[in-house]
């Protein structure tokens, strides 16, 4: 039987699938992945070999830049005395009642100006988790 | 006329209650760039530490709590010059986690030139050991 060709055929791409292929990928980034919370600066953090995974870093985060400027959750704090009245509150608001405190700090700051922070976390009753890198120091 | 009033029942029967489904595939692939723009697969690295809130009380700072003197090019462990592989095994020997929550209690002293590098490494060191930073208050 002879079979007609057809004309100026076209290929057709089967899309049908396409829509459960999105679906998946979608699933994929909802369990894998998290919303960023913190939008203070990105600070280079020193390396050490003890760091671990924290499952949870908490929803409040202080920030030292290289230029020693403080930001708690993205805002800017000039005073210290301030830094831990606004912590204490935060904390007190925290309704996961974990009480922890994301602490970043550039790896080259001096004791004058994140010692009086990492003071003001304790004496607001947080708890210090110090964001690092994983490697050692040469 | 019945030719045309037959095609119009057929177009009817035809057109029954259909969701138009061809959109799904666009809001599916719209939630998903929603979904790469705010994710952050990575899981953020570092240590956990509680630290004892308020003032030291000098009569706490006994001869037996261990202290860690921080200086700008120099690491001392009570009172005996360092180096941060001594600490460490130092630390390690204490067994901390092994001893009453009071008797965890290490004491740091920082000076104000010392890199934030060095003094994360330092109370890395000892929260993984098992023990307890406290801050040495500054004399007034």
């Amino acid at each position: 039987m002879r079979q007609r060709r057809r004309r100026g055929g076209r290929v057709m791409v089967p899309v049908a699938s396409m829509g459960d292929i999105a679906f998946l990928l979608i699933i994929f980034f909802m369990i894998c992945g998290e919303f960023v919370r913190d939008r203070n600066p990105p600070v280079p953090l020193p390396l050490d070999p003890y760091v671990e995974e924290l499952e949870d870093a908490g929803a409040i985060f202080v920030t030292i830049d290289g230029e020693g400027r403080i930001f708690l959750q993205s805002e800017r704090v000039e005073d210290i005395g301030a830094l831990e009245h606004a912590l204490a509150a935060l904390l007190d608001q925290d309704a996961s009642g974990s009480r922890i405190v994301t602490f970043k700090c550039h790896r080259d700051a001096t004791a004058d100006v994140y010692e009086p922070v990492v003071r003001a976390i304790a004496a607001a009753g947080g708890r210090m988790a110090a964001l690092g890198d994983l490697g050692d120091e040469p | 006329m019945n030719e045309v009033r037959r095609q119009r029942r057929r177009m009817r029967k035809k057109a029954g209650g259909q969701i138009p489904t061809d959109s799904f595939s666009d809001i599916a692939f719209l939630l998903i760039i929603f979904f790469i723009l705010t994710v952050v697969l990575t899981r953020s690295t570092g240590f956990l530490t509680e630290m004892p809130a308020g003032s030291t009380d000098p009569q706490m700072q006994t001869d037996k709590t261990p202290t860690v003197n921080l200086l700008a090019d120099a690491i001392r462990f009570n009172d005996e010059p360092t180096t941060f592989a001594d600490l460490v095994a130092s630390l390690a020997a204490m067994e901390l986690p092994s001893r009453p929550e009071g008797e965890r209690v290490i004491l740091v002293e920082t000076a104000a030139a010392v890199p934030y590098r060095t003094y994360f490494r330092v109370l890395s060191a000892i929260s993984v050991h098992g023990g307890v930073v406290a801050l040495v208050e500054d004399a007034e």
